[in-house]
Parts: C-alpha cells; structure tokens; sequence
C-alpha cells in the first residue's frame, strides 16, 4: 500500500476539517482542537499542518468571504478531498481491526 | 483594539506574499477573540508570540514564478551561445577587430585617465588632519587684481602664535632647492651627495604635530634644536648604508653641521609635500649666516607657514581678524596685502601656488567619458549594421520559444563577451601607459597606479558600464524583429532600428572630435603664448649662477669671479643681482615716501637689488632718464611704470630727479617699461631697483653663441676656486622660466594624447561603417557603373552621406567647444581669443580625417568591376 503518512496532529487537523464541513479555516480549527483535545495548540503550528496536508493533496482550499474582524481579509477555507477521506478511512480500518486482535481488551479503570 | 503595528508589519515583511491575506487575517481574528477571553495586554503578548510562530520556512518560501521551467541559464543553452556568438567573430573578423581594438583603446585610455584623476584627488590626504590644515599664504592687491605667493614673511609664525594662541598647531617651514651633503668622514675628503631635484626643508617640530609621519628610530622632539636634523630611510641608506643613524653628523651645504636625531619612513608618491632631509629651523640662522629678517616686507615662497585648526580656532576667525592682523604688522600694507589661509585640500590644485590645474583634470576625465562613449558608439553602429545578417537566427530562435528575454541576455552576453576580450587588450595598454607615465611623467607627478586598488572598481564600473552601453541597443533591436518577416527574409535594413539612430551616433562621434579638437588647439595656443610671450626682458643665451648664500657678499671674491667669467670668450657681459633673473620667488617689499609729499605712500612697491649692468643684460627698456650709475652703494633708482602710475603721476619723465625715500634717499634717475616678474597667471605690480652689491646673490652671464657646455665647466672650475666651500649651480633664464610651465606642458601633452586617441577610435568605427556600406551596395553601385556613373558619382555617393553629417555636427560642436574653452581660459590673466580660424581648422581636420577613412573602402568599392558584383548571386 502506497500513500503518505500522517502524523499525529496531522491526522487531528484532517479530521477536525472533515468535521467542520466547509467551516473549516485557520483560526475556527485552532479553536475547535484546543477544546476537542484540552490542549494549547497555536495557529502557526495548525497552520503548518494544513500548508502540508494540501501539499500531499489530501486538503484543498479556496478563499472565502472577508469579515471585519479581519480587517477586511478573506478566509482559506478548507475542504477534504476524496483521497484525504480515504486515508481517513484507512487509519481507522487499520487501527479497528488492531483492536479486534485484542485479547484482553482494557478494562476501564472504574470496574471492580 | 488593534493589533500590535510593529508585529503587523514584521509580519508583512516576512510572510511570503501569496500567504499574508489568509495568515495576517487569522492572526486578527485570533487576537479580537483574545481580547475579549483574556483583555488587550495579555492579548498583545499573545500576537507578538503567534507572529513570531510563523517565521518558518513555510511562511517564508515565496511562490515560485511561473516560469521557472524555461530557466534563463541552463548550460545547453550557454553553450550554444558561445558557439554562435564564436562563429559570428570568426565570420567578421574585421568587425570583431574593429570592436575589440576601438573598446580596448577606449577603456585602456579611460582607466589610465581614471587613475590620475583619483591619484590628483588622493594627494596627501592620508593625513589626519586633511580638513584641518591650511597654509598660510600671502596674497597681493594689484591694480591688476588679486595673486597669491606660498610665501610668508619669517615673522608671521611668531606673531601668528603670539596674538592667536588658540592656533591649534603652527609650524614655519623654509625649502631649499639642491642640497648639497656632505658626510664628514674619519679620514680623507669627505664624501658629498648632491641631490639635484630634491627639496630639504627647515621645519619646526610642531610641523609633525600637522602632517603625519612614521619613524623608524627617533623623531621630532630634539628638532627644537640647532643642528639637528631627520632623514627619510631611503636617504638614511644612501648616506650610511643603513637607517640606524642616530647620532651621526651631517654638513648641508658644506656649511651646517646637523646631527641626525630621527629617520622616517620613506614618501610615498601621494604627497606634495616630500623632503628627504629637514633640518630643524633653529639652524636657520646659521646656515644663512644671519639672522633671519625681522619685519613684514621680505617674503620668499619657500618660507612658508602651516597651521591645523580645531574647534577654538577657525578658518572664519582667522577671516575676521585677519586685516586687523595685517594692520598691527605691517600699517603701511593693509590696501594691498593680505594673509589667507589656503586648505590642504587646495593647495594641489591652486595654479597661482604651483598646483595643477583642476579644470585641465576634468577636462582629462571628461575624455575618459568621451572615449567610452566614442568605443561604444562604434559598437553600436556595428552591431546594428551586421543586425541583418542575423534576422533569421532570431526568427528562429523565437520560433523555437526563446523568449525576448532570453534573447536579449544572450546579445548582452555577446557584447559582454567582446568587451572582456577588449578589457584584457586593454589592461596590456594600461600597463604600457603605465610604464610610459613613468618614463615621461616622473618628476612632474611621481605617480604610481598601483598604490590604489580603486582602480579595479574603476575597471569594474567601466567594463559593467560599457557593456550596457554598447549593447543594449542593438539587443534591443535585434530581439525586437517579428519571427514571420525574419523567417521570410523580408526585413529590410530600414526596419533595423532606422539608419536616423545610427545617423545620430555617428554626428555625437564627429561632434566630439571636433570639440577635442578644438580643444587641443585652444590648449597648445594658449601654452604656447604664454611661452613666447614678450616678458619684456630678455630670456635667450643667459646662464645665472648662484652665489653662496652668506650674510654680506664679499666684493673682492666677487671682482675675481667677474674677472675669470669675462675671460672666457664666450661671455658678452656680467651683471650681479639679489635674485637673477626678473622672474623669481622672491619678492622683497618695503614702504616708501615720495619726494616731499609728508605722509608714505599707499602701496608697497617691490625692490630689487641690481647693478648697473643688470638693464643691459636683461634688454630691459627705458622709458625715461638714464640707466644706474655703478656703485656698490645704494644712491640712485630705476622704478616701473606701475611704480609711476600707482603714484598718481601721468608722465614718466616728471618722476626723474625726485628723491626715493626708502631705507636710504635715493635719487630716481630712470623709468623702465613694465615687465613680467611673475609669471604670466598674475600681474605687474610696482617696482623700484637699486644697486648694493653686499645684497648680491646672482651672477647673470649673457653668452655669445658657442660652446656653452665648455662655459659652464669653465664657469665651474673658477668658482670652485674662489668657493670651495659652496657648489656650482648653474641654469639658463629660459630654461629656469619653462619649469613655471612644466606642469601645464604636461597636462596639456595628456589632454592632446588622449584627444588623438578618441579621434582614432572615431575613425575606426567610421572605417567600420563605411566597410559595411560597401558590402551593403555592392549590387548597387555595380548597377550604376553599368549604366554609366563614373567613379566621382560613385565616390559621392559615399561622400555626401558623410558631409552632411559632418556638417550637423559642426553646428552641435561649436557652441559647446567655444563655451568650454572660453571658461577654460577665465583662469589665465594674458590670454589668447577664440578666432573662428580655430573652429575652421577643427573642421577641415574632420574633413580631411573622415575623407581619408572613407576613400581608401569607398575607392575600393567605385572601383571593382561590375561584372563581379553582379555576377555573384
């Protein structure tokens, strides 16, 4: 099988976008992780993720309206495109199928 | 609420531009919704820390361009490149000549050119203190306007220092020309070296606190002291055979001991002010074998005076409180002398004190541009002309997808090529110059090119510069052709950039050799009327030699000279006078009273000690009286016309018989026409001479034709007899007066050499053109002979082209030329008109020049047969 990896947070990013349907851009991702994950995430590193994820095609953008919170700039709104969904696909088949080989599943910590 | 500016705008400057709408908008929204979670201060820290994030180099990359696949260097390319621009060369050999040997002459000549301009404008400028120093000067009003001697009377460094202690140094100097050391040995004669040409000095110590020198061993401070003395390492050498000397005693002159108290590192060539030996002027006295004069009438321009200024003390103080100055010292001075202070920065360019003229360098540099501009234009005509022949390897070169672009580089990259070639050409005939320089210049401006690296950015600028210039326009045209017509052969030579633009170049080439030839004609006029000019005395076949410089001249030793002069037969007649010739450094002034008018008079005329033989030797004419009577004593006075003018009186003869009041009373007996004292940049100011031998320094001999070398040993051997002490020097008058002009000889030799040059590289291109157009109309005028023209028809059509360019630039040129030279000469006091002769002579030389370039291809061309021209197809 032949494609590219991702890494962790590229695979968080891609699948926020997926998400957010057509919603998707710089800022509302940065938001939309830190309150998914709990965790600081800032806007040059999603920025970074996404300027990768396009380059191995599995984002594609356009740019949106302007808003006056921008100072009049537009958005680059995100969509997911097929090979992106497929990938997405793929990692969670791979890892659902892991955890069906699992013998002895983990027992959440709550049970007697 | 806004976003911190600074950070905004590091963010502009760095984020790549296709990225900063989508980034620098989310960094704003981002901050507004900080600003409302966590307020504006934390908000600002915030957006300093998130812009800071987006220095990577994913924000940073710019977009790559568009066309970035049709790269303008890819070496297939660039090796095509050469191979055609090398088989253009080798298919016009001539043209490739004509090119590389016009650029090489052009930028050979202009970097030369380039390197003595900068090396007159680095003079002495390594000094520290360059913008602080000045030399004080003494400047004389005549009737005939204003004029400047280096020279300063000995008191004014004293009364300098006393009355204006804010002075930040002061240092008097006094040159001697030829010095004569004598190295004292342990046993025998002692060993003498004569340093012909070399200037020694007398200076005060606080002359290195102006001018900066290096010592190997010792330095200035014993200086304070008679009979000290600093040698340069090389002289060191010379006289020891090494510079550790300390200590050791010369004689100068054969009549001053001087102990050696430090060595300095040898001058290099950038400084006017080189003397090798500098004796402390405590010495002064003694080596005169008198005091020095006290008072502020003698001044001699190799005593001079150098000051550095600072803050306390300036050149405007000084302007200010100079007249005040000149009152205090010298009352009976104040209409007409003043005390200036000249810059350093100036001195090497002030004519009046010796410098070279600054307008001669410009107008040297001005033909460093002309000869580029003159290379270039040839390149130009050429490659537009050739343009033809190489339509149909653009047209298909853009057929295959070369962009314009492409095409233009490749045609820069050629003339680039050619005028690499010409600049490796170039730098043989840069070295050639350079040796030539120094063969025929040394003496004049001691220069050498290599001290200065600045000459390699020169280079750099001239070969960049001519390379835009010679090739940008016919690049241009070249790439400009449409690939259908190039293809189908139909550009036509009236599509090639038009022959009006080539026409236009062509008429800037002539009109700038006509201007340079004007100009040289201008230049070697006015050096030659300045030359032969009537000084009103004579200048022909007299030797002066000097006398011993010694406190009163001893009148027997004296008698015995003019004795033995007279018997060589060689000498008509002998005259004894305080300065030689009437052309010297010296000018000895004093005030004076006239007959009974009861208060002195207003202006300080110049004296003159001379015997009675003095009129007769030098021609001088008398206006009025009679010559002087011989005396040894001063009772009687010969006075100019000035003298008689400045006094107010019309008629010569009424000043006859009236008394001089002077040191002595004199009696004025005759009046003498004006003559040149100065040279011929000032004027005549007003004179009295009187006869007192003791004040006698100069032997003036007026020879008969004859063997003048066997006079001057004679003369030699006789005076070597009665002054054993001192040594024979001895020179002619017109000689002696040539020196004032050496420097503007030289100069004007360069402006003429370099002129010639530009003249022949506007030949050469022309010779170029005219080539082409033979081949061009080969077909033509082969059809013309046919039906009859005869060679004069075929000739003029050649010549008329010509001629009337000629004529357009006739009447661009000659206002120009006639503006330049008329301001050119504004510097000079006797000077010659401009004549419409010259402008007439500047055009018949084009004419004849341009003729001749034009027959020999145009002959050539009238003269084949037209069964071959025709034939060939």
């Amino acid at each position: 099988m032949k494609r590219s990896y991702l890494g962790e947070f590229e695979e968080i990013v891609l699948l926020t976008v997926a998400v957010m349907e057509g919603g998707a851009y710089g800022v509302a991702i940065t938001h939309e992780i830190s309150e998914q994950t709990s965790r600081s995430v800032r806007l040059n590193q999603v920025h970074a993720a996404l300027e990768r994820l396009e380059d191995k095609g599995m984002l594609k953008s356009e740019m949106g309206e302007p808003t006056a919170e921008r100072g009049g700039r537009r958005k680059r709104l995100f969509t997911v495109t097929a090979y992106g969904r497929r990938t997405l696909q793929e990692i969670q088949d791979v890892r659902a199928t892991l955890w069906t080989r699992l013998l002895n599943p983990f027992k959440p910590a709550t049970s007697l | 609420m806004k976003p911190p500016r600074l950070a905004d705008r590091l963010l502009q400057l760095v984020c790549a531009p296709h990225r900063l709408e989508e980034v620098q908008g989310d960094l704003h929204e981002e901050f507004a919704w900080q600003v409302k979670s966590l307020g504006l201060r934390r908000a600002r820290w915030r957006y300093w820390r998130e812009v800071l994030g987006f220095f990577k180099p994913f924000a940073v990359k710019r977009k790559p361009k568009d066309d970035s696949s049709t790269l303008l260097v890819r070496s297939d390319m660039i090796q095509n490149y050469f191979k055609i621009a090398r088989r253009n060369l080798v298919k016009n050999q001539t043209y490739a000549f004509i090119n590389v040997t016009g650029l090489a002459l052009g930028i050979g000549a202009a970097l030369l050119i380039f390197a003595l301009v900068r090396y007159h404008y680095t003079i002495d400028k390594h000094h520290q203190k360059y913008n602080a120093i000045y030399r004080v000067t003494t400047e004389f009003v005549t009737p005939e306007g204003h004029f400047n001697a280096t020279g300063v009377p000995y008191e004014l460094g004293k009364a300098l220092k006393n009355d204006h202690p804010d002075i930040e140094n002061l240092a008097m100097i006094e040159l001697y020309r030829d010095p004569l050391v004598a190295i004292p040995a342990a046993s025998g004669p002692d060993r003498k070296f004569k340093e012909a040409h070399r200037v020694g000095a007398f200076v005060q110590p606080s002359y290195f606190k102006i001018f900066d020198y290096q010592w190997l061993a010792g330095g200035p401070t014993e200086l304070a002291q008679p009979n000290t003395v600093v040698l340069s390492a090389e002289n060191a050498t010379k006289y020891f055979g090494t510079t550790q000397v300390i200590g050791k005693i010369l004689k100068i002159n054969a009549t001053l001991n001087a102990r050696i108290v430090g060595v300095f590192t040898d001058y290099r060539d950038n400084t006017d002010f080189a003397y090798p030996i500098m004796v402390s002027w405590a010495s002064l006295p003694e080596f005169h074998g008198r005091p020095l004069n006290d008072g502020f009438d003698n001044i001699d321009s190799s005593v001079q005076c150098f000051v550095s200024l600072d803050n306390h003390f300036t050149k405007a103080d000084w302007d200010r409180q100079m007249l005040a100055f000149v009152k205090k010292y010298k009352p009976h001075g104040i209409k007409d002398t003043r005390f200036p202070m000249q810059p350093l920065r100036d001195i090497h360019f002030s004519t009046e004190t010796g410098g070279v003229s600054s307008g001669l360098i410009w107008s040297l540099f001005a033909i460093g541009v002309f000869l580029l501009i003159t290379a270039s234009i040839n390149f130009v005509n050429l490659a537009t002309a050739q343009a033809l022949n190489r339509s149909r390897e653009v047209g298909v070169r853009k057929v295959l997808g070369s962009t314009r672009t492409q095409l233009f580089w490749q045609f820069i990259g050629e003339t680039a090529l050619l005028t690499l070639t010409a600049t490796a050409v170039a730098l043989l005939f840069f070295q050639l110059g350079q040796q030539l320089a120094k063969e025929y210049l040394h003496g004049v401006f001691r220069f050498t090119f290599y001290y200065d690296p600045s000459v390699i950015g020169w280079l750099v600028l001239i070969v960049i510069g001519v390379i835009f210039l010679s090739g940008f326009y016919p690049a241009l045209v070249l790439t400009g052709f449409k690939p259908a017509l190039a293809l189908a052969g139909r550009i036509t030579s009236r599509q090639v950039g038009g022959f009006s633009i080539r026409r236009s170049l062509v008429v800037t080439q002539f009109a700038i050799s006509q201007m340079l030839i004007v100009g040289m004609i201008v230049v070697a006029s006015q050096l030659q009327y300045i030359q032969t000019k009537d000084l009103g005395f004579r200048q022909k076949a007299i030797l002066t030699v000097r006398l011993p410089a010694s406190p009163k001249q001893d009148l027997g030793k004296m008698e015995d000279f003019r004795h033995r002069a007279m018997a060589i037969p060689e000498v008509e007649k002998l005259s004894y006078s305080m300065s030689g010739p009437p052309q010297t450094g010296w000018i000895s002034q004093t005030f004076i009273k006239f007959d009974t008018r009861p208060e002195p008079e207003k202006f300080t005329p110049q004296q003159k000690h001379i015997d009675a033989a003095y009129v007769d030797v030098y021609g001088l004419k008398l206006l009025a009286g009679r010559n002087l009577q011989p005396s040894d004593t001063s009772r009687e006075a010969l006075v100019n016309e000035t003298f008689v003018k400045q006094l107010g009186i019309r008629n010569p003869a009424q000043v006859l018989g009236k008394i001089l009041h002077a040191s002595g009373n004199l009696e004025i007996v005759g009046v003498v026409k004006d003559f040149n004292e100065r040279d011929l940049k000032s004027g005549i100011y007003p004179l009295f001479m009187t006869t007192r031998a003791t004040n006698y320094y100069y032997a003036s001999l007026q020879l008969h034709n004859g063997n003048f070398e066997r006079v001057i040993r004679q003369l030699e051997k006789d005076y070597n007899q009665i002054y054993p002490d001192s040594y024979f020097t001895a020179q002619f008058v017109d000689e002696q007066l040539q020196e004032n002009y050496v420097q503007e000889q030289t100069m004007a030799k360069l402006v003429n050499f370099f002129a010639g040059i530009a003249v022949v590289i506007g030949c050469l291109g022309l010779y170029g053109l005219v080539l082409f157009m033979a081949a061009q109309k080969t077909k033509e005028i082969g059809v013309r002979k046919v039906l009859g023209a005869s060679i004069g028809n075929i000739l003029w059509l050649f010549g008329k082209e010509f001629a009337r360019l000629i004529a357009v630039a006739f009447i661009v040129a000659t206002p120009v030329a006639w503006w330049v030279m008329t301001n050119w000469l504004q510097d000079f006091t006797y000077k010659i008109d401009i004549t419409p002769g010259i402008f007439g002579i500047a055009l018949l030389a084009t004419v004849i020049v341009a003729a001749l370039t034009v027959s020999f291809q145009s002959i050539k061309a009238a003269l084949m047969n037209p069964v071959t021209s025709l034939r060939s197809e």
